[in-house]
């Protein structure tokens, strides 16, 4: 019976550090609800999608460039390349893909998931070998593998201790934000397990994306505020 | 070898996920079907003297299932019932059979409109989702019996300041749950809502537990007010069950009632405190509800309402809710004494608030006359279960 209490108990510890990144700007931005953030290849500007169906070119401080509604409801997730802007709505569980140049609408793919209306797709992001990574908000988080023409070759459950919010690949790592548990995770995305916990001091965080120079983007959807934190790789041991 | 697959069969009973809400959709209109079972054995310590042992018991609360749905971005709908209380005929405000059935509208830059019969807003306690509580049931005062929490009409919303603020604004028959039975009253009056809420530093939502464990303080306040004014014509009364249990749900007179509400959170602890208060005013002067005084003693009214304080927290690495609430109230104030209740509840995780086991203890301290129960501890336990 101890041994039992033990394994009960156990069952939800979680063994990896958690660390407080630097954080080095706050910066409020005129976009109800963001729920996601992606960096321009060049470096130069953000795409933000917003819940309410709307997708923004910003600069790096969040100012308003320009932006698009184009018929997006619930957009939750956003990721740009070279030529174009792909955007994943959650509840009609598309991903819709724009021209860069001119926000117009080009294409709309549906992956099929029958879970839960708001628990469905909340990041969108690529892996080194060309293939869409997907991920599912929760109960339970999936991470679907598209092929570069959005066909599903592969879903896996991941047993993270919290939602999935966002989704990114950066510096040779698969990176996830969750909203309830306001971290960080970089992980290990070929067996889906955490290698280290990062605690945001952020309510509500929802975007995630990170610049060249390996600088950090949060976004919080109910503060409508962009948080920038400095390179993970640069925290002190004072900090850890 | 018997021990070990019974301690195998455990964990996977309290290990298994419950993960089964479906999605259809077509594109534009997506439809969820979820639902709840839960179930609690209940045990009642009984006044010395009374003998009548009915409430010791096994009792299926809830055989929910819930369809929910958006069309665009402009249309949401919600069709909730109970099938264990339309099967037992429940009349119990708090658990109805109907929850919900409404639609809503969107499409106004101004404001949201919603349509048919859900919650009022009002009162943060009657707007958390039970199954968001480690207890099994509500603050006495907010579970029904004093006001509606349902009831038939239309509400208008607007959210602004970052979402930080909201304000309802309602109309309703006025006859709550009973609304349900068809025709209004013999006065074919209608009761006005109104409820403002602001949050900070973000939205604060009508959650008890601090299971995110913020690490900024948030903080919610509340203010809501209803009034109706209902004159029945002499030998007309009140659809069957419209007063509810202390007869003061709706009076033949005006009942105007202010609340406020105030919650908490931070680290996992968190807190909640509500104050109601509901000035009712007999149409006849020499209604029984002012028990025999004067104008000039009462002002032709008499007062009902109460007060609750919970303290919660949220025990991450055990999977476990703690929770201490202390409630008075007073169903009418020219009555002698006050209901007074301590309970404790405590519930255990085990897939989030979707699986969960929940505990709850209430102790009555003392009791208002038209309230003399029969009972002094009640100890309730079961299983809630969301699909």
């Amino acid at each position: 019976m101890r041994r039992l209490i033990f394994l009960l108990l156990a069952g939800s510890l979680n063994a990896q550090p958690v660390v407080k990144p630097e954080l080095l700007k706050v910066y409020n931005i005129k976009i109800s609800e963001p729920s996601d953030v992606s960096v321009a290849p060049d470096g130069k500007s953000l795409f933000i999608v917003s819940d309410n169906g709307a997708l923004f070119e910003t600069d790096l401080e969040g100012n308003i460039i320009r932006s698009t509604q184009a018929g997006l409801v619930d957009a939750e997730g956003v990721y740009a390349d070279e030529n174009f802007v792909y955007v994943v709505e959650e509840r009609n569980r598309f991903i819709k893909t724009f021209s860069r140049k001119d926000f117009q609408l080009l294409n709309t793919v549906n992956i099929p998931y029958e879970g839960g209306r708001n628990k469905g797709f909340e990041g969108i992001t690529k892996s080194p070998d060309g293939n869409w990574l997907l991920f599912t908000e929760k109960e339970p988080v999936w991470m679907f593998t598209l092929d570069e023409k959005m066909h599903e070759i592969n879903r896996q459950k991941w047993e993270v201790p919290g939602d999935v919010s966002a989704a990114v690949w950066f510096n040779g790592f698969l990176w996830l934000l969750s909203d309830e548990r306001a971290e960080v995770w970089k992980t290990d995305w070929k067996t889906g397990t955490i290698l280290k916990r990062f605690k945001l001091p952020v309510l509500n965080p929802e975007g995630l994306a990170f610049s060249k120079d390996g600088k950090m983007y949060v976004l919080s959807d109910d503060g409508q505020k962009m948080y920038v934190f400095n390179d993970l790789n640069l925290l002190t041991d004072a900090s850890k | 070898m018997l021990r070990n697959r019974l301690a195998a069969l455990l964990i996977l009973a309290f290990f298994g996920k419950a993960d089964a809400q479906v999605t259809l959709g077509n594109g534009d209109n997506s439809l969820e079907i979820s639902g709840l079972i839960s179930t609690y054995y209940n045990y009642r310590s009984l006044e010395t003297g009374v003998e009548e042992k009915d409430k010791n018991r096994f009792n299926l609360r809830d055989a929910q299932i819930q369809l929910e749905g958006r069309k665009g971005n402009n249309w949401e709908y919600k069709l909730q019932v109970d099938l264990a209380d339309i099967l037992q005929k429940s009349a119990d405000p708090e658990n109805p059979g109907l929850m919900d059935a409404w639609i809503q509208y969107k499409g106004f830059k101004l404001f949201d409109v919603r349509v048919g019969y859900g919650k009022i807003a009002w009162s943060r306690s009657s707007l958390t989702p039970f199954t968001y509580s480690p207890y099994w049931q509500r603050a006495e005062f907010l579970r029904g019996s004093f006001l509606s929490r349902r009831d038939i009409g239309v509400d208008v919303s607007k959210t602004f300041w970052k979402q930080r603020a909201s304000i309802d604004l309602g109309i309703y028959t006025g006859l709550g749950e009973a609304s349900l039975g068809g025709d209004n009253d013999a006065s074919g009056a209608l009761e006005y809502t109104g409820r403002f809420t602001l949050g900070w530093p973000t939205q604060f939502r009508n959650r008890e537990i601090d299971d995110r464990h913020v690490r900024i303080p948030m903080f919610g306040l509340g203010l809501s007010g209803r009034y109706t004014k209902r004159n029945l014509p002499a030998g007309d009364f009140f659809p069957a069950g419209a007063a509810s249990d202390y007869g003061i749900k709706v009076i033949d007179g005006t009942k105007r009632t202010v609340g406020i509400d105030f919650a908490a959170q931070w680290q996992g602890i968190s807190a909640q405190f509500e104050l109601i208060q509901s000035q009712l005013t007999p149409s006849d002067t020499s209604s029984n509800f002012l028990q025999g005084y004067t104008r000039q003693q009462t002002g032709g009214h008499f007062f009902a309402g109460g007060w609750v304080a919970q303290l919660n927290y949220h025990f991450a690495p055990a999977k476990l809710i703690i929770s201490g609430r202390y409630e008075t109230s007073n169903a009418n104030d020219l009555l002698i004494g006050i209901n007074e209740r301590v309970s404790g509840a405590i519930a255990y995780q085990i897939n989030g608030y979707q699986s969960m086991i929940k505990a709850q203890f209430i102790h009555i301290i003392s009791s208002e006359s038209i309230n003399a129960g029969d009972w002094t501890n009640q100890f309730r336990i079961g299983w809630q279960y969301q699909f």
